[in-house]
């Protein structure tokens, strides 16, 4: 990932470094053909999966397709986590504290407060930005596991109030009855979903090429010297806290409206710990980390549940349904023992793959 | 009759290789040391000495019989033990903790009489006994390193940069120390060090390791008074 | 003042277990670096195995207590030697989720095995219906078992590690492994040794808390485990006694807390829910660990440079 996309800083004064450009952006281009072609073939794909699952589904497709959502909105969560610990190294598993708090604001604005969707969804993320301050500052002094554990704890009190909440107020889980009619097809949550993604990751792809980015890394590499560099550690650690707490809250808010409720649920250890799966399997300090991550954490029980229920061998009758858990706990043991850091590390072996053919 | 025979010895990390064919041989009561800059290879001579790292050519035998093949701690069983460079102790056991694990591969009955034999070399540490080895200053922490490791009762002692970080009067007294015990106690000692002078003044014999390879060796007298030892390592 | 004897002695039970766990936890974590999130799957399989023995098998309760922890020994031995190696090396994080995946398996394995358990079944101890009355409190033959049972466990554990050579061994291990094998230290057998250890305390405890609730089920300890891991935490995971201490503090906090929010509303809020007393507990953990970071009878960490 060394290569700086050159059009960024190059069209400043004219025709004298035109050349210049055009030769650099060749030389971009040959360098990165790989990854670029991945990404146009990626953006190909999911704009057209929509079409093909009709071709595959029929009359399942939507429901398929609102399946698929999901992992959309996992990958921000994911690249939410990322930011916080694969980029600024802090062990935080806080995060699905502010994924829980910002779906249930979502719905309480939109729902009981009447306010425009696109208003709840920013003052959730505002919320959840804002939550993420006044945690992190505290979560400074805290290292290691006891930052761990510590966020673990925040994330239970998350969930143990939003439980009060639903108990206080009579109900299951809060149900999103006000959703834009717009969202409520499955079609175009996807598209929505899609576009929040790919912006998402834009913005972060170049917040991580940034000086907060860099900085990000710095610390993650060596935190004393990060700080005898002059990195101030508190502003960037607590701006890590922010940002991550900020996307997890967006994911929060998206996904109330995907599943059209609230439940305390979304704080649970279950759904950090998904989180930091889907970051552990991906990689650390990766985008392309967070979205494989995701899309394993998010696909794999979909696939195992195409399965057919019972698989007759011989005489033995095995109820796949009932295994599946264990036979995902063991693709996760599998992953994560032959990609020690994460299924990112894919590319770079096919292209090196790839590289080795061509030689011989 | 030599204890310790290196023969050919290459190994190294990955796809570096750090030795190359080293051939050297330590005498039985006799202190040997090897002098090289940094990144000479010294550390790792002694990783691949004591089974930290595998050897990808050649031999080492300790008292006749080859070793190369063992893992770490068989090693210890026969006779050879590493004190470690930076003195690795187990911070939070206590130095006597620290000093049971020496004597991990000897009967129990054994630890009291051995211990208090070694205490005698460092009378520091006696009053120390009890706390954990990180309240330690540099000299006491190398000081019980080294009586750590002869607990093991090795017959060969393997020691890498024991001067490391510490003041010159500490490492005076802590080579007049390894001195007395080679004395008394017939203790062969393969010394690394950078500290050239003092360590050429301990040995009776020493080899020069340059760039994974032995430049020069001979007797220290000889190698001390030597143009090329002189310039590089003793400043002219 | 009865009632907080009461509640009292059930927090001490209850806190003498979540100390046993986090003993166990706090162990296998210093060793290895595991935060082993696959110790409440693991501590269940050892209850399972003795409910089988005596519902199936007819075993007599002690014999089967005893061939169960003879199997969590072996099995602990066995899940380090298969699973944990391979990822020995791996950062804490890959290690942690690791657990998280094995436990995931592990539960699948045990549903399998015994479907029934995925409810509660009832689970009989020879000393079920003793119980004598001193003042105004009820003590359960069960409860002063469970304590002092907990308090030897714990004490023979604190005694294997600081006296016996191969305990030593264990905490050098820990500590700095390349130097360990210098020694002479046969590492490798130390680190499967101390996964065996843990997981035979994990069924001990599961054995103990089956006895308490008179149930066994195949997720049993999953609630108590996070409070054990909070337990640890709270009293420094670097510190096998600030674990224990932990452990029992939080048993009984939440034991009193129960006396004294049950009954009482405020507003519209009924805060004798149990919710009200977890956000209680978990604000409190939250708080404490912000004022003293490193637990209670941690060490401030040295960075090393």
């Amino acid at each position: 990932m060394s290569s700086q996309f050159p059009l960024q800083n190059t069209h400043r004064n004219g025709a004298s470094i035109a050349r210049t450009t055009l030769e650099q952006t060749a030389l971009f281009l040959r360098q990165n053909w790989l990854r670029l072609s991945g990404i146009a073939a990626a953006l190909i794909f999911f704009f057209a999966l929509p079409a093909m699952f009709d071709q595959i589904f029929g009359f399942s497709a939507d429901f398929e397709l609102h399946r698929v959502s999901l992992i959309g909105i996992f990958i921000i969560a994911a690249f939410a986590q990322n930011i916080l610990t694969g980029y600024a190294a802090q062990p935080s598993l806080g995060n699905a504290a502010f994924f829980g708090v910002s779906g249930y604001m979502v719905v309480w604005l939109v729902n009981d407060l009447n306010q425009p969707y696109w208003l709840g969804l920013v003052a959730a993320c505002a919320v959840a930005a804002l939550l993420g301050i006044v945690t992190g500052g505290p979560a400074l002094r805290i290292s290691g596991a006891y930052l761990a554990i510590a966020s673990l704890g925040l994330v239970m009190l998350a969930n143990s109030i939003l439980t009060l909440w639903d108990t206080t107020a009579g109900r299951e889980s809060y149900l999103f009855n006000n959703i834009p009619a717009a969202l409520t097809d499955d079609h175009s949550l996807y598209y929505f979903v899609l576009w929040v993604v790919i912006i998402t990751l834009y913005l972060g792809y170049n917040l991580t090429r940034s000086r907060i980015g860099r900085a990000f890394t710095a610390i993650r590499d060596d935190e004393a010297a990060a700080e005898s560099f002059g990195v101030n550690l508190t502003r960037y650690k607590l701006l890590a806290f922010t940002i991550s707490a900020t996307l997890t809250g967006l994911a929060g808010g998206l996904y109330a409206t995907w599943g059209g409720t609230a439940s305390s649920s979304m704080s649970s250890v279950d759904q950090t710990i998904a989180f930091l799966a889907m970051i552990v399997i991906g990689g650390l300090g990766s985008i392309i980390g967070s979205i494989l991550g995701a899309i394993f954490v998010g696909l794999i029980p979909l696939l195992l549940g195409l399965l057919p229920n019972v698989i007759t061998v011989g005489t033995v009758q095995i109820q796949i349904t009932t295994l599946n858990t264990g036979i995902y706990g063991v693709l996760l043991l599998l992953a994560l023992i032959y990609f020690p850091m994460g299924l990112q590390t894919i590319p770079a072996l096919l292209q090196k793959f790839l590289q080795r053919r061509k030689q011989s | 009759m030599t204890t310790l025979t290196i023969h050919n010895l290459s190994a190294g990390y990955g796809p570096i290789e750090v030795l190359r064919d080293i051939s050297f041989s330590v005498p039985q009561g006799s202190i040997c040391a090897i002098l090289g800059p940094n990144g000479a290879g010294k550390t790792t001579i002694m990783r691949a000495l004591s089974g930290l790292i595998p050897i990808r050519k050649g031999s080492v035998e300790l008292n006749g019989a080859r070793i190369d093949k063992l893992a770490a701690e068989q090693r210890v069983r026969k006779g050879l033990m590493l004190t470690p460079e930076g003195r690795e102790m187990f911070p939070s056991l206590t130095v006597k903790e620290n000093l049971l694990m020496g004597a991990f591969t000897q009967p129990k009955a054994r630890f009291q009489e051995d211990m208090d034999k070694i205490l005698e070399y460092f009378p520091r540490l006696k009053q120390r006994l009890n706390e954990p080895t990180a309240s330690l200053s540099g000299g006491e922490a190398q000081m019980a390193a080294i009586g750590r490791s002869l607990m093991a009762r090795p017959s060969v002692l393997l020691l890498d940069e024991p001067s490391h970080g510490l003041a010159p009067a500490i490492v005076e007294r802590m080579f007049a120390i390894i001195s007395k015990l080679n004395k008394d106690e017939g203790l062969t000692v393969l010394i690394v060090e950078q500290n050239a002078r003092q360590a050429l003044a301990l040995a009776q014999q020493a080899y020069v390791l340059q760039a994974g390879k032995i430049s020069l060796s001979g007797a220290s007298k000889d190698l001390a008074k030597n143009q090329a030892v002189q310039e590089l390592y003793l400043g002219g | 003042m009865a009632a907080f004897l009461q509640v009292t002695l059930a927090g001490l039970v209850t806190g003498s277990l979540y100390g046993l766990l986090a003993l166990g936890i706090v162990l296998i974590y210093r060793a290895t670096g595991v935060l082993n999130f696959a110790y409440g799957a693991i501590g269940a399989i050892g209850v399972s195995v003795m409910y089988e023995l005596i519902a199936r098998g007819h075993f007599n309760f002690w014999l089967a207590l005893l061939c169960a922890l003879i199997f969590s020994f072996i099995f602990g031995f066995l899940l380090e030697r298969i699973f944990a190696r391979p990822v020995l090396n791996a950062p804490v994080f890959t290690k942690a989720i690791a657990t998280l995946a094995l436990a995931l398996v592990l539960q699948t394995i045990a549903d399998q095995i015994w479907p029934e358990l995925a409810q509660s079944v009832r689970f009989a101890t020879p000393f079920d219906s003793i119980t004598t009355r001193i003042g105004g409190v009820y003590i359960r033959l069960t409860d002063i078992i469970i304590i002092g049972t907990a308090s030897i466990a714990m004490a023979a554990l604190t005694l294997f590690l600081t006296k016996s050579k191969i305990g030593i061994a264990m905490r050098a291990a820990a500590e700095n492994m390349s130097t360990a094998r210098l020694m002479g230290a046969p590492v490798s057998m130390l680190i499967a040794l101390t996964w065996a250890i843990g997981s035979l305390v994990a069924a001990l405890a599961g054995i103990m808390e089956a006895a308490n609730l008179n149930y066994v089920g195949v997720h049993m300890l999953d609630s108590a485990l996070l409070y054990v891991f909070i337990g640890a935490v709270i009293g420094g995971i670097e510190s096998m006694p600030g674990a224990v201490i932990g452990g029992v503090l939080l048993g009984i906090a939440d034991n009193i807390l129960a006396l004294y929010l049950a009954g009482h509303t405020l507003g519209p809020v009924n805060i004798g829910d149990p919710g009200v007393r977890e956000s209680i507990i978990f604000a409190g953990f939250v708080i404490l660990l912000f004022l003293r970071p490193q637990g209670l009878l941690g060490q401030r960490q040295l960075r090393r440079v």
